[in-house]
């Protein structure tokens, strides 16, 4: 049996993850760093449009401040965000964009050699700095760059795949793992482990996530005890391409582009007359999904245009390259010369594992960072360019508060535990890939889909969450009858896939049950039969626990500190 | 609607050192893709089709594979631009083998880190510790 002992573990190989080993690293902490795939395939290379912080470096957004920046947030948020962890970022977020100047990213500049910050949604001033519209891209390729100048404390697994969790006497020990080259379980034990494993949009079928955006990063904490908070908040991004669903980023219309109906008009004036396509991404989403209930899509069909036309070829093929790849590629369409078809899709889950300001979860040595978890610092709805900044700043706090946490201690002891480990994981392992049945799984999550798809959207009611709720428990059910999977050790994907699909499914009822719940719209989570927020009842973060009947729930207050909620007006 | 018949190579390095072609059909649909047709064939006929995917959108590369013996991303791949209704798909012929379409990327991971530009450790982590020192 292959057991690896270090000091320190981080799961995730996109920005928060390599945040945190860098971080590890200059602590000169021994890590091992878990990636499912080559780091720097990670989720985090897709994001297009920026990171957010208050340079004051575009010449209208002089009058910029990090406390600015937080207001923003927090209204963005509909004041669901905790505003102490919300100032911490962004009082973080100046100095972060310098050093990553600093590591080598190739930011877009000004001609004073400043770095260029482009109006996003929600924002008040233009602060969110770009590198033409493939940020992510640079910014991940740049943090690998850097853990390799740090190779001697860190060591990357490539292609492991986390299954479980270790636990003992209330404290994490580890993780037990597929190698997926040889298909064996290899044991992870450490003093500390950060989760960086992204977000869970692969339960939806209308999604702009990769493959990879599965929430089993989510579900594997949750199944072991831990909570999950705010998971009914999903963030539908309002400009994804038909047919694929693949992003057109914010900047988009950052750069000055329209978002058009049938009639030709700019409708976004009806709904946020003073911001006009540059409100938040629930508004925004919510906007074109009633143009086209109301028969207002283009040809009367299900998508409105994104119309970049008027930007120009020279402004398009400098700021939005990507955008126009994307689009000649996917769809044959040439941005210069036509409008985009586009429509929401999924995009962001703004819940994830409860954690504090520092990353902790209520289970000693068990960390967790960027997507995957929940502070939280984007409450009931995310602004663009604050995920890329939750990522590297949090990423950065956890790699050191965990890194603290183990330093100096020596790297724990192999015992008993290890034995009883991957005697567990053995059981429940044999259990669910030897079941049988005559259920296949994929098209169980081909139906969940369809259910995701319909009844846990952008606009939600009880009728269809009950539905939702009742479809997901039989699918659930189901999913207890799947065939026995494929035979095989090297890399067999029928393996992983299928824990990913039960994941899927648990990380869907909490979803359906906590919008059920929540008798209030408030940021994405929007209910036509409760349309109003309503601070008094549930001015609180949801809390879920793993249960054998299903998710428990419970609330937690949401800290205000400089802020108080005020009506939420564009 | 027209089907497209899809010559996969396999090789299961447990089974025998040779390797194989399986034949699948798959529905063509309008914006049907290369990488497309492998999850239909994994999720309906045959689920130990091992391959990598990830972005699905040409940004990652995991899906880089020989289609009608071009070096190609399978997910940006148009079925109905290969203009055939007879694919064949391989691996990347210029590293090991391990399991059907996936490749051991080892060597080229290492040579890539190598020749990679990067701002040497020193200037960098002396850089951070300033910007740190002046809380910019």
């Amino acid at each position: 049996m292959n057991v690896h002992v270090h000091e320190l573990i981080v799961v995730g190989g996109g920005l928060a993850g390599n945040s945190a080993v860098n971080e590890a690293g200059l602590l000169g902490v021994d890590t091992a760093w878990i990636s499912k795939i080559y780091p720097v395939r990670s989720h985090s290379g897709e994001a297009q449009g920026g990171i957010n912080a208050a340079l004051s470096n575009n010449p209208d957004g002089r009058d910029d401040s990090p406390e600015r920046h937080a207001y923003d947030t927090i209204k963005g948020s509909d004041f669901l965000g905790d505003q102490d962890a919300v100032e911490l970022m962004t009082n973080l977020a100046p100095g972060r964009i310098i050093e990553l100047e600093h590591l080598g990213v190739p930011f877009s500049r000004y001609d004073d050699g400043t770095i260029c910050q482009r109006p996003f949604g929600g924002a008040g001033f233009p602060r969110t700095c770009y590198g033409a519209d493939r940020t992510g891209h640079f910014l991940l390729h740049t943090l690998f760059q850097q853990y390799l100048t740090m190779k001697e404390h860190i060591k990357l697994y490539d292609e492991y795949y986390a299954i479980g969790l270790i636990t003992d006497n209330g404290e994490c020990k580890g993780l037990t793992t597929f190698n997926m080259k040889t298909g064996k379980i290899e044991i992870f034990l450490a003093n500390a482990v950060v989760f960086a494993t992204g977000g869970s949009g692969r339960n939806y079928g209308n999604t702009t996530n990769s493959y990879s955006s599965t929430g089993l990063g989510i579900m594997m904490p949750y199944w072991a005890g831990i909570p999950v908070k705010d998971m009914e908040f999903v963030q539908f991004h309002p400009t994804a391409i038909i047919g694929k669903h693949i992003l057109m980023t914010e900047g988009c219309r950052g750069e000055g582009g329209y978002l058009i109906n049938n009639d030709g008009e700019r409708f976004m004036k009806k709904y946020a007359p003073q911001v006009i396509e540059l409100a938040p991404r629930d508004m925004v989403s919510r906007s074109i999904e009633t143009e086209i209930r109301e028969g207002r899509g283009i040809n009367h069909d299900k998508f409105i245009h994104l119309d970049l036309r008027h930007l120009g070829k020279e402004k398009i093929m400098e700021k939005l390259p990507g955008i126009r790849e994307i689009t000649l590629d996917f769809l044959g369409i040439d941005p210069i010369k036509e409008p985009i078809p586009i429509r929401p899709a999924q995009h962001y889950t703004m819940g994830g594992i409860d954690v504090d300001n520092d990353c902790r979860s209520e289970v000693k040595g068990f960390y967790a960072t960027g997507e995957c978890a929940c502070i939280s610092v984007h409450g009931a709805n995310r602004l663009g360019g604050n995920s890329l900044l939750e990522t590297t700043v949090f990423g950065q706090i956890a790699g050191q508060m965990a890194g603290k946490e183990v330093l100096g201690k020596g790297k724990p002891k192999v015992d008993g535990l290890v034995n009883d480990a991957l005697k567990k994981q053995e059981k429940v392992l044999e259990e669910l890939y030897n079941r049988g049945g005559t259920e296949n799984q994929y098209h169980i999550r081909d139906e969940l889909h369809n259910i995701m798809d319909t009844k846990v959207q952008i606009f939600r009611c009880k009728e269809d969450l009950e539905d939702a709720l009742k479809g997901i428990k039989d699918l659930q059910q189901r999913f207890k009858n799947i065939r026995s999977v494929s035979p095989g050790n090297v890399f067999n994907f029928d393996k992983t896939w299928t824990l990913e699909i039960a994941a899927n499914l648990d990380i869907s009822e909490v979803i359906a049950l906590g919008a059920l719940a929540r008798e209030e719209s408030r940021g994405a989570h929007a209910r036509t039969d409760f349309p109003k927020r309503d601070d008094e009842k549930w001015l609180k973060h949801t809390i879920a626990r793993f249960t054998e009947e299903g998710p428990e729930l419970s609330y937690k207050p949401v800290s205000v500190t400089k802020w108080q909620p005020e009506e939420r007006k564009y | 609607m027209d089907t497209v018949e899809f010559k996969v190579f396999r090789f299961d390095p447990e089974k025998s050192a040779k390797s194989t072609f399986d034949t699948f059909k798959v529905p063509l649909t309008e914006d049907l893709t290369v990488l497309d047709s492998l999850n239909y064939i994994q999720s309906n006929y045959d689920g130990s089709l091992a391959f990598r995917s990830s972005c699905r959108r040409a940004m990652c590369g995991c899906c880089g594979l020989k289609i009608n013996g071009k070096n190609k991303l399978a997910c940006h791949t148009m079925v109905k631009d290969l203009e055939t209704l007879e694919v064949t798909v391989e691996p990347l012929s210029f590293l090991p083998l391990d399991k059907d379409l996936i490749i051991d990327m080892t060597k080229l991971n290492e040579a890539c880190k190598n020749s990679m530009s990067l701002l040497p450790a020193e200037t960098t982590m002396k850089q951070m510790e300033i910007s740190r020192k002046e809380g910019i």
